[in-house]
């Protein structure tokens, strides 16, 4: 009979599309599967690299923790080692000072002040102000054999520092022609191109007036006389320049990733342009440190004897030359302590700062380094002022280099560029890359993104979408063949192929209505995205615009520290003080 | 000040106040620094000349005016530049101009133009605001003016 085999074939079937159904739906389920698979994928990367930053910052910040604690125990030894070596000098800068003061109010017999210098005589090898010493208390002592032995000796063992002393005890004891002619002796032998550390001695006395009115002027010609003779000399000039130009440069503030991080984004011009406004930044640490020395009160100590002893300290603890390649060691590591650990600018911090730990310098550069870093060299704020005023030229040409070089080096054309990579379902979209300019105004660039992204997600869709009149063909074709085969087997064999073809064509329905779901979620997602590219690049067009603001604002500064440098100039002669003081001394005597 | 900072984009705001061109004397006399830093002022004859190049629209009276201008440079610093770039006012969308000392030609660009080469790297110093104008020579060099003469 034609029912039970058909009835068989009609069951058999019904377990096959249940098979087939269940087949899809599990398929179904696998893709969920891979599509979250992915999903997680790309957490677990973006993890692992953020992951990987902080173990670079991490590594960075042990490294400079290190060398932080390595500086600092260097800093303890060079310092012992400083106290070992050369600690008993501080006995006799003591004992010097000491007994000038002792003299003043005569409160020390001569006696004691003798047997004093001649311990420290002996205990002091070397040193040239310990017969300096002696010849002091020969002095008191009148005893002028001993005096005269005890100047040579102190002379044979450093001209330059013990001629400059007893110019400056002389002046302390009132004898002003005697200090006159140290003074001149001093001065006679000394090269302009190579001089002493101790000079800063000079000009700190020129400063507080410690000369007298005599010995100043004396100071003054020397002085223009050696800046006329170096000033032909153009490296000299351009070196002190560049000296100039480095300080401002120093002043440059931090990079402000953080303030435009939309333009950061999508310029590649980002960091010229972030350069360009640290730079412009700097005009402002500048002006503020430099206005208030120009405005602060320097009061002189009211006793020119108080403001000699003042200057024979900084004279008497100016650094032995022995001392020198330890000082530099010294530097260097407090640098690197300042800077956190950063070698590379602790180095360039230290090598601002040597130039004044060299032997000899020549005068233009005594003066520079009077004027920015004054306690390297051992000169007070009232030097300092003075020496800026003296280099006002070097400073405004320096400036002048600075600005122009970062206004010179801010990129022409700003351009905005995207080449994006987004993961939508289980397939990636990527985006060609795109760039325009900013001069553009930002209609156009917005619709040139626009539909420069359009033209490119277009086929990305279309390649999702799922054709459902192609692969209809086989089954079509199939199905007739076994309809015309069943058929021909009986009536019931053309249902049962109907039936078969139904749940074919529900297949492939199916497959249809996931592919058009799935077409729709990447629809919205890539729309969304698009509209955060175009929000972020409208976003660094605003930025942009905020960019120049910030930079004009920073930029204008530069106008201001051009007029207190024009003021440091012409204020240049109303510093010292003493002038008026000087002539009541005279009229005490 | 006028308009705000507009470096990048054609759309400028027309900057209509040019600084005092007036030449600030320096401080004290005499001294061989000063008078050094002097030699490299350009003064304010000069720099009221060159402004006017780019204004005067009679070609005689501008190619006397770049002799004249050339006459100055050859005499006073011994260096004649190839020409001059500056900001230019006349507003939307020219954001600055050159000038040509050979051909006494002023031309006008907006900020997607190019300029030839050796002008084409002064232009954002020029556009900076800062300097009245800045020099081109031939060798690459380029010397920014201020307002009050002195080169950068």
């Amino acid at each position: 009979m034609v029912d039970g085999p058909d009835h068989q074939l009609r069951h058999k079937v019904d377990v096959l599309a249940n098979l087939v159904s269940r087949i899809d739906d599990k398929v179904d389920l696998v893709n969920q599967g891979v599509v979250t698979v992915n999903a997680t994928q790309l957490e677990t990367r973006k993890d692992l690299s953020q992951l990987s930053a902080e173990f670079q910052s991490f590594v960075m910040q042990a490294e400079r923790t290190a060398n932080i604690q390595r500086a600092e125990t260097r800093l303890g030894v060079i310092r012992d080692q400083v106290e070992h070596e050369f600690g008993h000098h501080k006995v006799v800068r003591r004992s010097a000072t000491g007994i000038l003061q002792a003299f003043d109010v005569g409160l020390v017999s001569e006696k004691t002040v003798r047997e004093i210098s001649e311990q420290l005589m002996v205990q002091t090898p070397r040193y040239w102000l310990a017969p300096a010493l002696v010849g002091l208390a020969a002095w008191s002592g009148d005893d002028q054999a001993l005096c005269t032995r005890a100047l040579e000796e102190g002379f044979r063992r450093s001209p330059t520092r013990t001629s400059l002393f007893f110019a400056l005890v002389t002046r302390r004891q009132s004898r002003g022609d005697a200090s006159a002619r140290w003074l001149r002796h001093y001065l006679s032998v000394l090269d302009p191109s190579s001089l002493g550390r101790d000079f800063a001695v000079v000009l700190e006395s020129v400063s507080q007036g410690a000369f007298g009115p005599a010995g100043r002027e004396m100071v003054q010609e020397v002085l223009g006389d050696w800046r006329e003779q170096l000033l032909t000399d153009d490296v000299v000039i351009a070196a002190q320049v560049e000296r100039w130009r480095k300080e401002i440069s120093s002043r440059r503030s931090a990079s402000a990733a953080d303030r435009f991080p939309r333009l950061a984004k999508v310029s590649p011009q980002w960091p010229q342009l972030d350069a360009a406004l640290a730079s412009a930044g700097a005009h402002q640490g500048v002006h503020t440190e430099y206005e208030a020395l120009l405005k602060e009160e320097i009061h002189p100590s009211e006793r020119i004897e108080d403001a000699v002893d003042d200057i024979l300290d900084r004279l008497v603890t100016e650094y032995d030359n022995d001392e020198l390649p330890l000082r530099r060691e010294l530097a260097l590591n407090t640098a690197i302590v300042e800077t956190n650990g950063d070698l590379s600018r602790a180095q360039e911090k230290a090598d601002l700062d040597t130039t004044a730990l060299e032997e000899t310098l020549d005068y233009l550069t005594i003066q520079t380094t009077s004027a920015l870093h004054p306690s390297s060299i051992g000169v007070s704020r009232a030097t300092q002022r003075i020496a800026v005023s003296a280099c006002s030229d070097w400073f405004r040409a320096g400036h002048d280099e600075f600005s122009r070089a970062y206004r010179a080096s801010i990129p022409s054309d700003v351009t905005a560029a995207f080449d994006t990579t987004h993961s939508v379902g289980a397939q990636t979209f990527s985006l060609p890359p795109w760039s325009a300019s900013f001069t553009l105004p930002l209609q156009e660039l917005e619709g040139s993104f626009v539909s420069h992204w359009d033209r490119h997600v277009a086929p990305f869709i279309d390649s999702m979408r799922f054709d459902w009149k192609k692969k209809s063909i086989i089954p079509a074709i199939v199905m007739v063949i076994v309809a015309i085969i069943l058929t021909t087997m009986g009536v019931a064999g053309f249902f049962v192929a109907l039936i078969a073809g139904g749940i074919w064509a529900f297949v492939i329905y199916r497959q249809y209505e996931a592919s058009m779901q799935a077409v729709a979620a990447a629809e919205k997602m890539l729309a969304k995205m698009k509209q955060d590219s175009v929000q972020q690049l409208r976003g660094a067009a605003a930025e942009l615009n905020d960019w120049q603001g910030d930079f004009e604002k920073a930029d204008e500064m530069s106008v201001a520290v051009q007029e207190l440098i024009y003021d440091y100039g012409t204020a240049g002669h109303g510093f010292t003080p003493y002038e008026k003081r000087v002539v009541m001394a005279r009229s005490d005597l | 000040m006028g308009g705000a900072l507009n470096l990048f984009q054609n759309h400028q705001t027309a900057r209509s106040n040019l600084r005092d061109a007036s030449v600030t004397q320096g401080a004290a006399t005499g001294s061989l620094a000063r008078q050094v830093w002097r030699k490299k002022q350009r003064h304010s004859g000069l720099l009221e000349a060159v402004l006017r190049l780019d204004t005067e629209m009679d070609a005689a009276s501008r190619q006397e005016l770049a002799d004249w201008i050339t006459e100055q440079y050859r005499t006073e610093f011994d260096a004649v530049p190839l020409g001059f770039v500056s900001q230019c006012y006349l507003g939307s969308p020219y954001v600055d101009h050159r000038l040509d000392l050979i051909g006494s030609i002023v031309q006008h660009y907006s900020a997607s133009q190019q300029m030839p080469p050796l002008f084409e790297s002064a232009r954002m110093l020029a556009r900076t605001g800062r300097y009245e104008f800045v020099e081109v020579y031939l060798n690459g060099e380029l010397k920014a003016v201020s307002s009050d003469g002195s080169t950068a």
